[in-house]
């Protein structure tokens, strides 16, 4: 009883914070966002990461520790920076290619890095892959820092880290992953989700993440996957 | 009740005609030209007397199912997942496979294999392997020439890896057709894959095409007794689902 007590008081405080701080958002100068996420962190009580059945982490999480570390970056969930968003595109499955979006607040300014990389197998496939970092670029959203942050950072962002709220997800055999990774005043968030592209149960977690990677494909110009020489001119 | 044979034609139903030739083996397979049946009621009559082909290896099977659907994968650039059964019959094993799910772009939906898995099969039937294609080639954006094993933990629990599925049924392993033309297998506590042929069409918009050497790799078949030799023979038996009933019985 307690308990659900405490679980409503939770969403209660994370509506209002998201109210609240819609409202910063709108009459704030680039830092609103952060606070949005620190009101985050305020209503969420620990490090919330997507678990398996048995509450070890899933094998995504595992990838990216590995992956993490192959490209040098610090772990995110060790990681002292105040705010950090990260988005790795196409995760295990077939996946050769993969991309990866981080986005930092450093020294009142958001910066942006987009960083492609392959993964090279062993035969057998059964060390870890190797990892090779093929393109790493800065980057700033077409329409603006303030207009990129204000659709991705919406009222419905927290929704993608609340494991409550997420949906039976549909398990694809070789299907590609997203994960979204957020630290945010020393607090860390891990989720993953089926590429909203061939997700079928598109409840309100999929329309946000569906949201997320759109604009970030949209705003810093990132090309989608190409499955065949045919699909070339599909999207860039 | 045996839904097998009826489930098999409801592929054939789409339009799908199957038809197998190895001539680089010197062997020349019987084609057999299926007339799309829809599967309602009045075509169990029809559908029974309808033969599919049983191999005397389930690795022959990989190679047949591979010659009927890895084209039609490729063309529709849709994955295509099956199972590979082993059934007795008059005291001979023989290996068929099962009615062929697509799937999508580069996935199949787990929960299609496992209705799949869960639909009957003959009396005595049982799985042994899965199979299944990898589609088109991604120009190098995809690891198509190999299956998919990373242990993947899922937040479901269920499995999303080519060789989690198996593990996760407990069968002896899985095959792959890949764009590339080739068949592979992946086996169970064996911990790595290996070549079964290079005996099926490339992808006719591969990034760089290949001859196909027809090789088949008999060193990796497996026999059934491990102190005899695999059985290599490719040809296939046809039965229909009639004269199955008449040999479980």
């Amino acid at each position: 009883m307690q308990k659900n007590t405490k679980r409503y008081i939770g969403i209660l405080l994370l509506l209002i914070s998201f109210i609240a701080a819609n409202c910063i958002l709108k009459s704030s100068n680039k830092s609103g966002e952060i606070k949005v996420l620190q009101l985050l962190n305020d209503s969420n009580d620990s490090i919330k990461i997507s678990t398996a059945p048995d509450g070890d982490y899933t094998g995504t999480y595992y990838a990216v520790k590995e992956f993490e570390k192959q490209l040098k970056l610090k772990p995110l969930d060790k990681n002292d920076n105040n705010f950090e968003f990260r988005v790795w595109f196409d995760l295990p499955g077939l996946a050769l290619h993969q991309r990866l979006f981080v986005l930092r607040f450093e020294k009142g300014n958001f910066a942006c890095d987009l960083i492609r990389f392959e993964i090279s197998w062993s035969q057998d496939r059964k060390a870890e892959p190797t990892v090779i970092i093929s393109q790493k670029t800065q980057g700033t959203p077409k329409s603006g820092w303030d207009n990129f942050s204000k659709q991705v950072f919406s009222r419905n962002f927290p929704i993608i880290f609340d494991t409550k709220k997420m949906p039976v997800i549909t398990t694809y055999v070789d299907g590609q992953v997203f994960c979204f990774e957020l630290i945010s005043n020393k607090s860390y968030w891990m989720s993953e989700f089926n590429d909203p592209e061939i997700e079928e149960q598109k409840g309100s977690v999929f329309l946000e993440v569906e949201n997320i990677v759109k604009t970030i494909e949209k705003e810093f110009e990132i090309s989608r996957r190409v499955f065949h020489k045919s699909d070339q001119g599909r999207s860039k | 009740m045996q839904f097998e044979g009826l489930i098999f034609l409801s592929e054939v139903g789409s339009g799908f005609s199957l038809g197998i030739n190895i001539s680089a083996n010197a062997m020349s397979w019987a084609g057999i030209a299926m007339k799309a049946i829809s599967l309602t009621s009045s075509a169990i009559s029809l559908a029974t007397s309808v033969k599919q082909p049983y191999y005397d290896s389930p690795e022959a099977a990989a190679i047949g199912w591979g010659k009927a659907y890895n084209n039609l994968s490729i063309k529709r650039k849709k994955e295509f997942y099956s199972f590979i059964y082993k059934i007795k019959l008059k005291g001979k094993t023989y290996y068929s496979y099962t009615a062929t799910i697509q799937g999508g772009v580069k996935s199949v939906k787990f929960k299609e294999i496992d209705k799949r898995y869960k639909m009957d099969l003959h009396v005595g039937a049982e799985y042994e392997y899965t199979i299944h294609s990898h589609g088109n080639d991604s120009w190098g954006a995809n690891n198509d020439e190999n299956f998919s094993d990373k242990p993947r933990k899922t937040p479901s629990g269920l499995p999303d890896g080519d060789v989690q599925v198996y593990e996760y049924y407990g069968l002896k392993g899985g095959f792959l057709t890949t764009p590339r033309g080739m068949v592979k297998v992946s086996r169970a506590n064996e911990g790595r894959q290996l070549d079964i042929c290079d005996c099926l069409d490339n992808d006719p918009e591969i990034s760089k095409p290949r001859k196909r050497t027809n090789k088949i790799w008999f060193d990796n078949f497996r026999s059934e007794n491990l102190r005899s030799s695999p059985n290599t023979n490719l040809i296939p038996t046809f039965f229909s689902q009639e004269q199955i009933n008449k040999m479980i019985k």
